[in-house]
C-alpha cells in the first residue's frame, strides 16, 4: 500500500508540532547568486494555528520510524502509530513549493532515530545541502543535531543550517534517564558544547572573504518539557541561564508537558498540560535575556518554584522594598527596567526623553507603561504617590492571572 | 480664514504642499489628499500641484534636522492614510524646521512627537505583519500574485523585502481596497494602478497541502482561539488560504 504526499506531511507533522520551537530570527542570510531566499533578521511568523502558535517554519520529521523509547515522547518505539519516512527530494520540493508562496521562512527538519545517530544526521545533512547547492536556497533551515551522532556530521550540518538545537528534553540528568534510558545527558551536551566552541572558533578568526560561509548564524536553542517530573523552576532556570551563560544558547524553550502516553512513570493522561508555569517560566526567562535579572533573584532554595499569583518581575519587587521608589528622573536604565509594568521599550523612552522634558504622568500613559502596577514602584516629579505597602497588597490581588504572552513568539 | 491645502495623495504632493505652506507663509491647518477631501464652509482650500523639486528639497531639510531616522518615521506615518495624520505631521514638522530643530527631534516624548511615534509603530508593526501574511498563488510557471487588504498604504514599506527575497521571478503585490499595486519582472519594480482588477484565485496541490499542514501543525489539548484571533487578527483572514 503506497502513502501519498500529503498523509506522509499530516503525519510527520502531526509528530513534530510538540516541539515548541518555532522562531526564526537571528539570521540575515543573503539571497544567494541566481538563487532565491534570504534570511531576515527579526524572524517572521507566517500564520498562527487555532492554539495560538505562530508557524514560521514548516516543521516536519524526515521520519518517525523511531528506533528510542522515550516515555514522554508520541513517536516511541512502542506506541501503535501510523508511520512514515520522507524521501529527501520530497521535503525539498515541499519546502521550495511552500517557501515560493511565502507560506513559510524556510524548514525546521527534525527526525526519529532511523537505524543508528549517524545514518539519521546524515539524512538531515542531504536534505539540507540540496537545498543550499542545487537549488541556491537562502531560506532558514534549523537542523536538529541528533544526540549521539558523529562530531563531523553535526559539523557539516552546521555549515548549511542557520539554527540548530539539541534539546535537552528534562531537567536534570536524574529525570532524563527515568524517562528516556536510552538517552543520557552526555550525549546532549556533546553536540552543544561542541557547536558552542566551533562558533567561537569561527567568530574569532579572521574572515578570509565575504564568501566565507558564517557558522550557524542564529546559533543554537534547545528545549525542555516541564510538569512531566517533579523538578522545580528552580532547577529549570538554573540550567537554563547555564545554557545562556556557558553555551551562549540563542533560545531556550520550555514546553508545559501534554499527557500523550499512558506510562506508569508519568501525570495520568487526563491531567491538564500546565500553561500557567510554562507561561510564567517564559516570564522568567524574558527577564534573564532582556531585563538583566540572575537566576537566582527570581528564584532561590527557600522559593524554588516561581508564584502563580503573581509574574516574577513584580514578586521580585514585592520581596525588595528597599529598592524602590525607582526615581524615574535620576534612576538608571537598569533600575527602571526593574519596575514592574515598565518594558525595555518605555524605559528606553524614558531614559532618552527625560533629558529634555520633565517626565509626567500622562507621558506614561502615552509611553504605555502600565500605571496600575507601576505606580506603587515610582517617583517623579508632581508625584505624590509613593510607595505602600496597603496599596501594593490590593494591586497585586486584583490584577492578575490575565497576561498570557503566547508560548511561541518570536525573537 | 483658515486654509486647507489639497494635494494628490502621494508623498511627494504633500511634501509640495509643506514647501508652498513656507513660500506662502498661510497660515495652515490641515491638509488633505484630493480623494478624501470634502469642502468645508469654514475653511478656504487651495490645490497644490505636485513639484518633485520642491518635495525634494523639504525631504532633504528633514534628513538635515533629524536625520534618516526621522525621515523614515514621517514617512511610515504618513503611509498610515489615518485622516488626521498629515495635521500631526505638519505639527511635528514645525518644530523640526525651526531654530532649535536638531533638539527637538532627539526628543521621543514631546507633544508633537509622541502620536507619530505610536502611528509609526503600528504601520510597521502591519508591515511585518504583511511579510508573513502575505500569501502568492503561482498564476503561471515564473509568475506568482498576491492579493493584499491592508489598513495602511503598505506597499511601498513591503515591497523591498519581496524584491530581496524574490528575485527569480515575476510577481505581483495587489492592494485590492486601494487598486494600486506593483509589477517586479525580475529587474525593476513598476507601480501599477487598474481600476477593474479580475482577481485570480486558485488552489493547486501546495495550497492544499499548506492547509492541512496548518490544520495538523496545532495541539488540540492547548487550543486557544482568543490568542490566534489576537496573533492573526480576522481582518487578514480572506487572503490566507489556509483560513478559507
Amino acid at each position: 500500500m503506497s502513502i501519498t504526499l500529503e498523509q506522509k506531511l499530516s503525519i510527520l507533522s502531526a509528530a513534530a508540532k510538540y516541539d515548541v520551537s518555532c522562531s526564526s530570527s537571528g539570521s540575515n542570510r543573503n539571497t544567494p547568486e541566481g538563487g532565491f531566499g534570504c534570511g531576515a533578521k527579526q524572524g517572521i511568523c507566517h500564520s498562527f494555528t487555532e492554539d495560538g502558535r505562530c508557524v514560521s517554519l514548516l516543521k516536519i520529521l524526515l521520519s518517525n520510524n523511531c528506533r528510542y523509547d522515550c516515555a514522554y515522547c508520541a513517536n516511541r518505539r512502542s506506541n501503535d502509530i501510523p508511520r512514515a519516512t520522507f524521501k529527501v527530494c520530497e521535503v525539498v520540493d515541499l519546502t521550495i513549493g511552500f517557501y515560493e508562496r511565502n507560506y513559510i521562512e524556510g524548514l525546521f527538519l527534525s527526525s526519529g532515530v532511523i537505524l543508528n545517530p549517524d545514518y539519521t544526521m546524515e539524512a538531515l545533512i542531504r536534505v539540507a545541502k540540496t537545498l543550499r547547492q542545487e537549488h541556491r536556497f537562502g531560506g532558514y533551515i534549523h537542523l536538529k543535531a541528533i544526540p549521539g551522532a558523529s562530531a563531523e556530521l553535526v559539523h557539516e550540518a552546521a555549515l548549511y543550517a542557520d539554527r540548530m538545537s539539541v534539546n535537552v528534553e528534562l531537567p536534570s540528568q536524574k529525570s532524563l534517564l527515568f524517562l528516556a534510558p536510552e538517552k543520557n545527558y552526555e550525549s546532549v551536551f556533546r553536540p552543544m558544547n561542541f557547536l558552542a566552541e566551533r562558533k567561537t572558533e569561527y567568530l574569532a578568526a579572521p574572515k578570509s572573504s565575504r564568501y566565507t560561509p558564517r557558522f550557524l548564524p542564529a546559533g543554537q536553542s534547545t528545549q525542555m518539557i516541564v510538569g512531566a517530573t517533579p523538578d522545580s523552576d528552580l532547577d529549570i532556570l538554573r540550567l537554563a541561564s547555564g545554557f545562556y551563560r556557558k553555551q551562549r544558547l540563542k533560545r531556550v524553550y520550555y514546553s508545559g508537558y501534554i499527557p500523550i502516553n499512558e506510562d506508569a512513570r508519568l501525570p495520568v493522561l487526563t491531567s491538564q498540560p500546565p500553561l500557567l508555569r510554562e507561561h510564567r517560566l517564559y516570564q522568567a526567562d524574558w527577564l534573564m535575556r532582556f531585563y538583566g535579572f540572575q537566576f537566582h533573584e527570581i528564584v532561590d532554595e527557600k522559593i524554588p518554584n516561581l508564584d502563580s499569583r503573581f509574574d516574577p518581575k513584580l514578586g521580585w519587587a514585592l520581596r525588595h522594598p528597599e529598592f524602590f521608589p525607582v526615581d524615574l528622573e535620576t534612576a538608571d536604565y537598569e533600575a527602571i527596567l526593574r519596575v514592574p509594568g515598565i518594558g525595555v521599550k518605555s524605559a528606553k523612552m524614558i531614559v532618552q526623553g527625560r533629558r529634555f522634558t520633565a517626565i509626567r504622568e500622562e507621558h506614561l500613559k502615552k509611553l504605555g507603561v502600565a500605571l496600575n502596577r507601576a505606580r506603587y514602584f515610582i517617583r517623579f516629579r508632581g508625584s505624590l504617590r509613593l510607595m505602600n505597602q496597603r496599596a501594593v497588597n490590593e494591586a497585586v490581588w486584583s490584577r492578575q492571572g490575565s497576561l498570557f504572552e503566547p508560548a511561541g513568539l518570536l525573537t | 480664514m483658515n486654509f486647507c491645502f489639497v494635494y494628490d495623495g502621494s508623498f511627494e504632493g504633500f511634501l509640495t504642499a509643506v514647501f508652498e505652506a513656507y513660500r506662502l507663509k498661510l497660515p495652515v491647518r490641515s491638509f488633505a489628499a484630493a480623494a478624501r477631501y470634502s469642502p468645508n464652509l469654514f475653511e478656504e482650500h487651495y490645490s497644490i500641484e505636485t513639484s518633485s523639486e520642491a518635495a525634494d528639497r523639504v525631504w532633504k531639510r528633514i534628513a538635515e534636522q533629524g536625520g534618516e531616522f526621522i525621515g523614515k518615521m514621517i514617512f511610515a506615518s504618513f503611509l498610515s492614510e489615518l485622516p488626521d495624520v498629515e495635521r500631526l505631521i505638519w505639527e511635528y514638522l514645525q518644530k523640526l524646521f525651526s531654530e532649535d530643530g536638531k533638539t527637538f527631534a532627539l526628543n521621543p516624548i514631546s507633544a508633537e512627537a509622541m502620536p507619530l511615534i505610536r502611528i509609526t509603530n503600528s504601520v510597521r508593526r502591519e508591515r511585518d505583519r504583511l511579510h508573513g501574511f502575505l500569501r502568492f498563488q503561482k498564476l503561471e510557471e515564473e509568475l506568482f500574485f498576491a492579493g493584499i487588504e491592508p489598513e495602511s498604504h503598505i506597499i511601498p514599506l513591503i515591497t523591498p523585502h519581496f524584491v530581496r527575497r524574490f528575485p527569480q521571478f515575476s510577481w505581483i503585490i495587489w492592494d485590492i481596497n486601494r487598486k494600486k499595486g506593483v509589477f517586479f519582472d525580475r529587474k525593476t519594480v513598476e507601480e501599477i494602478t487598474i481600476d477593474r482588477f479580475h482577481l485570480p484565485r486558485f488552489e493547486d496541490d501546495f495550497c492544499k497541502m499548506w492547509k492541512s499542514y496548518h490544520q495538523s501543525a496545532c495541539i488540540q489539548e492547548r487550543k486557544n482561539p482568543l490568542l490566534q484571533r489576537q496573533m492573526l487578527p480576522r481582518r487578514y483572514w480572506a487572503q490566507l488560504p489556509e483560513k478559507n
